[in-house]
């Protein structure tokens, strides 16, 4: 996590047109892990993760010029990767069909890239794939990330108190979904 | 149980941290190199948004044009008068062609030439 400090001078470094491409070096580092896990458990396949993360650069730097620093530098570039893998989801859809409706697709992408994983963590991802996308999403950053409700509020367009019920529903829903399943 | 606390914030994927970084540097240096080779890239897409834009008007228009240009009054549709019945009813009167109207077709006086 940056400091105050740091995050100011990054602003700043991205601000700048001659140090631009080293601002947004460090923006990668700093931020890299991060985005790219944030994508992964959205889009759940690799494939489209890096597909998504490819766009997601591109489209940062493209804004770089427009990013007035005015909202937190990462609910900002969250707000672009999230943008980006919905934007992958969303090319999955057939006519009419929403996003949330993929599941059983993700499910299976799921049980067939968790190589590494014991059954719990994969279940406990199979629970997550059974929540509407959005819901998913809040609960992937207050859970995973650690952000506050406000900076969700940013990057979803939600209200603060609407992102925290959705995150203690999923919670909820996570729950049962694991009880009814339990190994 | 709780599960939260069990499974805690691990993943089911293999990808490791490094082979992340790898992936997040070339990304960026994508990002950079492709801004930095076709500054212009944006302009030849631009152009063909104005020509697909000029074609459309220009469809409309001419289709436009064509619609009032083909477009017929009521009246013309209607055969020409030039049966030597018509040439009849056109020197009379209405109120004579109204007359007529109260004949049987054997009645009618021979106006015909």
């Amino acid at each position: 996590m940056t400091t105050t400090t740091e995050h100011t001078e990054l602003v700043a470094m991205l601000a700048d047109v001659e140090r631009r491409n080293d601002g947004f070096r460090l923006l990668a580092k700093q931020y890299g892990r991060q985005l790219y896990w944030h994508i992964r458990r959205i889009v759940v396949a690799h494939e489209d993760a890096e597909d998504a993360l490819q766009e997601t650069y591109i489209n940062i730097w493209n804004a770089l010029g427009h990013f007035r620093g005015d909202a937190p530098l990462i609910a900002w570039v969250y707000r672009i990767a999230t943008n980006e893998a919905l934007r992958v989801l969303r090319r999955k859809t057939r006519l009419w069909q929403s996003v949330d409706d993929l599941a059983p697709v993700l499910t299976e992408q799921l049980c067939a890239q968790a190589e590494s994983g014991t059954d719990a963590e994969v279940l406990f991802q199979q629970a997550l794939l059974t929540l509407p996308t959005q819901q998913r999403i809040a609960f992937n950053l207050r859970y995973y990330d650690e952000l506050s409700y406000d900076d969700i509020a940013r990057i979803t367009g939600k209200k603060p108190t609407a992102v925290k019920a959705n995150y203690h529903y999923a919670k909820e829903k996570i729950t049962r979904y694991l009880n009814e399943h339990a190994l | 149980m709780n599960y939260f606390e069990t499974i805690g914030k691990r993943l089911p994927y293999r990808e490791s941290n490094q082979y992340v970084d790898r992936l997040t540097e070339q990304a960026v240096e994508h990002a950079i190199n492709r801004q930095q080779a076709a500054p212009s890239s944006a302009r030849p897409r631009r152009w063909r948004y104005f020509a697909a834009a000029a074609v459309v008007t220009l469809l409309l228009a001419g289709t436009g044009v064509t619609y009032m240009a083909t477009r017929t009054s009521p009246t013309a549709t209607l055969q020409p008068a030039d049966a030597p019945l018509d040439h009849f009813l056109n020197t009379i009167s209405d109120d004579d062609a109204m007359l007529l109207t109260y004949y049987d077709v054997d009645e009618y006086p021979d106006y015909y030439e």
